[in-house]
């Protein structure tokens, strides 16, 4: 099991976000966390990858405990996470954006630029523009080639449909699933489109108001009619 | 005509002091979000460390230029350690109002150390060059220019080739995406504060070649310093390049109108007028 968040507390301040989340990743799986608005998606990627306070519970990665770990140690240890929203360096060009996902790196190992380049076509030709003058789209690829640098083994990815065009939802969706074909890196990601997401899940989880209602492969949830009305919309 | 040449050609040698001083003052800003009020007293630290080793320990100028370089960086690094570095989390206001009591605690011991009285690099005239049309300029000015020229050349180079420097760029665009990249924010906030001090020491000793050390000279300075950092774009290293020059040569112009002591009334002048008129600075972005 690559990762395994135990009876996770977690919020800002005195607010308490996650009321005992537990979630499972096994290696080469994707897995879906889907819910309601303000169910606590993206709080439980933020919580794994440090960014909230962890205030009761645990975190393992390949079985050891990752609550004290800053996010670059966690870069180091093989996590990679793109978040929802302002996922690029605007002022940096799309392959100087490339480059600071390796930044742990000491060597600059140019066989990585060319996977990403290889994976993301458009972003080649583009690799010397500034990363704020792309589409939204284009900067998605950007933000996914910037996790995918360091060759992780998990990718956290938080809604990253979000604010895109229905043609780049599917090709990005398509992305993912793609990355994890060819790369191996298991994924873990919150997504608004439920239904697409659960559809290439190996598994899925449904939160709401910071606690898991429903767990069970991704398919089985599609078809759970339960599931179906509360969450994915009929 | 020539006395138009002339301040043109006073106000590039003080904007190039200006600008060295705000290219640093503009980073820390980008990065830090906070400005910092002891950048001119940092400025005044490096002129009395070259002085230090020039004058005192006899020195050649060159070798004193880049050792007080050095040690101002070095300051600069323990100065962020021990204070800015437990303020982090802080309202960036609590950081500015400790940059001010850094300032004094820096002029004082200035002061205390090497007195209040004028210090020279050199005793002797220069005699000055004849530009021609009648422009004047001493050698000293020239190798201000010269300097400043070579260290601009390597900031730019810094911030474009090396992963150092562009992790700066990346963490001016966005320090949370900047930590969840990996990229180590300590780090690289270290680093700015070698640059920022290398640069505003080099302005300081530059000043002191042109006119003389007094602990004051970089306090006098912090407002041209804030106005060309605003006026080319806070946190933007190459608007600061260009609002120095912007303010140094308007200053110097100014002299043709008004009275110089009002000198520094322009800096302020053109400050405030590109908060109202644009403040996101010439080469600032939408922030």
């Amino acid at each position: 099991m690559i990762l395994q968040v135990n009876d996770v507390v977690s919020g800002y301040g005195d607010m308490d976000i996650l009321h005992g989340i537990s979630i499972e990743v096994n290696q080469g799986e994707i897995v879906s966390i889907v819910g309601p608005n303000g169910s606590g998606k993206s709080t439980t990627l933020k919580t794994i990858f440090g960014l909230v306070n962890l205030k009761q519970g645990e975190i393992l990665y390949y079985g050891d405990s990752i609550n004290q770990n800053t996010p670059d140690q966690l870069v180091g240890l093989g996590l990679s996470f793109v978040p929802q929203s302002d996922n690029v360096f605007p002022s940096l060009t799309v392959h100087e954006n490339l480059e600071m996902g390796a930044f742990i790196s000491k060597t600059n190992k140019k066989y990585r630029f060319d996977l990403i380049y290889d994976l993301f076509p458009p972003l080649k030709e583009k690799r010397k523009t500034q990363a704020g003058n792309l589409s939204g789209g284009q900067r998605q690829m950007v933000a996914f080639g910037r996790a995918l640098i360091m060759e992780p083994e998990l990718l956290l990815l938080d809604e990253p449909t979000a604010g895109l065009s229905p043609l780049y939802i599917d090709m990005i969706l398509d992305k993912v699933a793609e990355i994890n074909k060819e790369t191996g890196v298991s994924v873990l990601m919150v997504e608004q489109n439920a239904k697409k997401a659960l559809k290439m899940s190996d598994r899925g989880y449904v939160l709401a108001a910071g606690q898991k209602k429903y767990e069970d492969t991704g398919q089985a949830l599609l078809n759970n009619e339960e599931v179906a009305q509360l969450f994915l919309g009929g | 005509m020539v006395l138009l040449l002339q301040l043109i050609s006073n106000g590039i040698i003080l904007g190039c002091i200006i600008a060295l001083g705000s290219i640093g003052l503009s980073l820390l800003y980008g990065i830090l979000k906070f400005g910092n009020f002891a950048h001119g007293d940092m400025m005044t630290l490096g002129a009395y460390f070259a002085f230090l080793f020039k004058v005192q320990l006899g020195m050649p100028m060159w070798a004193a230029f880049v050792l007080a370089m050095l040690l101002t960086a070095f300051v600069a690094v323990i100065v962020d350690q021990v204070i800015y570095k437990s303020l982090r989390k802080s309202d960036s206001i609590i950081l500015l109002i400790a940059s001010v009591g850094i300032a004094l605690i820096l002029r004082n011991f200035i002061q205390l150390i090497w007195g209040p009285q004028n210090h020279f690099y050199d005793k002797g005239i220069q005699m000055p060059i004849q530009l021609g049309l009648g422009v004047r300029v001493k050698p000293n000015q020239i190798l201000i220019l010269v300097v400043t020229v070579a260290l601009v050349i390597f900031v730019h180079l810094f911030l474009t080739k090396t992963k150092m420097g562009k992790a700066m760029r990346a963490m001016s665009d966005n320090m949370d995406l900047a930590k969840v990249t990996g990229i180590n924010t300590e780090q690289v906030i270290k680093w700015t504060w070698v640059l920022g001090a290398v640069l505003t020491a080099a302005a300081g000793i530059l000043l002191g070649i042109d006119t003389h050390l007094l602990p004051s000279m970089g306090w006098n300075l912090l407002l041209p310093l804030f106005a060309a950092t605003i006026l080319g774009g806070i946190g933007s290293p190459y608007g600061a390049m260009l609002g120095g020059l912007v303010i140094g040569v308007s200053q110097e112009l100014s002299t043709l109108v008004i009275p110089p002591t009002y000198k520094p009334g322009v800096a302020f002048l053109i400050m405030l007028l590109m908060l109202l008129i644009k403040p996101t600075g010439l080469m600032g972005r939408s922030v």
